[in-house]
């Protein structure tokens, strides 16, 4: 093993040895056995997981857990509250709708049937239009 | 006895009552609107996921917030997760992780760029000892100034003891690529304790 794959170990695994890949450690102790600087990179390691491990360990409190699962119990009730609320008889949007439809249709029928007939006068228009009012499509 | 499951009347545990309901299992249940299984989810990956969001945003109120959010998410989307091999614990992380990483930008983008001294906080948490206050205020004001692929490395992997191939996951890169940005973090790491005075050899030569 070369000192720079020794270095990149001791990054990536840290100072336990033990811990490293199989294929790795026989390598590692014979480097170290041979090499006294590999043997400084290694002291250097362990002193360094050494100086770290208090704060490796979680600063995480009880009542910081103790709050969350407080929220995480309330989460359903806040979810369900939050949803979408569908309209109960969305039946105003096509009512107009529906009155518009038969006045056209009425109005259709009425002029169809003028239509019919050749070159009507002004006479028969304003009874067209007598007849369209009187219909009450435009409401009475 | 095992514990009943709201809305099924069936116990939470299988027969075996020494055995745990796998996470899936749990996030199937949640999926169907059952609190008893979300419960119990949140008490297995509550803490961790404030341990991770705690390093990454420097302190404790913003990483309730933050976990109480992935929570959120957890409720209103477990129906769309679907495992493929992967574990709840890395999906859960990955949604932890991005939004801490999200909060810390978004202060930064404000500020036009500058440092991201926000991310450390000097004040010792309540759960802080004394024994480790100095060292943890140190790391967290070194943590807010690396990169932030290589302190998420270091989170993950160093500190939450995470295996290189789930913090991959976790951060969606190759395995390869998380091993070279926790090598490179650490000695980053490395660098800036020591050069706020921190005497991380014991001495060695």
């Amino acid at each position: 093993m070369k000192r720079k794959r020794f270095l990149h170990l001791l990054d990536l695994e840290g100072s336990d040895v033990s811990r490293w890949p199989t294929e790795d450690r026989a390598a590692a102790l014979a480097l170290m056995a041979r090499s006294p600087d590999a043997r400084r990179a290694h002291a250097r390691a362990v002193a360094e997981d050494l100086a770290l491990a208090p704060a490796r360990r979680s600063a995480v409190s009880s009542d910081s857990v103790a709050r969350v699962m407080a929220a995480v119990a309330r989460i359903p009730e806040q979810a369900a509250r939050s949803m979408p609320v569908e309209p109960d008889e969305p039946t105003w949007r096509w009512r107009p709708s529906l009155v518009w439809l038969a006045a056209s249709a009425v109005f259709g029928v009425v002029v169809g049937a003028y239509l019919e007939r050749p070159a009507p006068s002004a006479a028969d228009i304003g009874s067209l239009l007598t007849a369209t009012l009187s219909s009450g499509i435009f409401g009475s | 006895m095992g514990l009943s499951l709201a809305g099924f009347g069936r116990p939470i545990v299988g027969t075996d009552e020494s055995v745990a309901p796998a996470d899936d299992a749990l996030l199937a249940r949640v999926a169907l609107g059952d609190q008893a299984a979300f419960r119990l989810l949140a008490e297995r990956h509550v803490k961790r996921a404030l341990a991770i969001a705690q390093r990454t945003l420097g302190n404790a109120a913003d990483a309730e917030e933050v976990v109480q959010e992935a929570m959120l998410k957890v409720w209103t989307h477990a129906g769309e997760w679907h495992p493929r091999g992967a574990r709840f614990s890395t999906w859960l992380y990955r949604v932890v992780v991005n939004l801490a990483l999200d909060r810390v930008r978004r202060p930064r983008a404000a500020a036009g760029g500058e440092a991201m001294d926000h991310v450390a906080d000097p004040a010792p948490g309540p759960g802080d000892h004394a024994e480790g206050a100095e060292i943890r205020r140190a790391i967290n004001a070194a943590l807010g100034e690396m990169p932030e692929r290589q302190r998420m490395a270091v989170v993950l992997c160093y500190f939450e003891d995470l295996s290189c191939a789930e913090a991959a996951r976790v951060m969606d890169v190759s395995v390869s690529t998380m091993e070279s940005l926790l090598v490179r973090g650490r000695r980053s790491l490395r660098g800036k304790l020591t050069a706020a005075g921190l005497a991380l050899d014991g001495g060695t030569e």
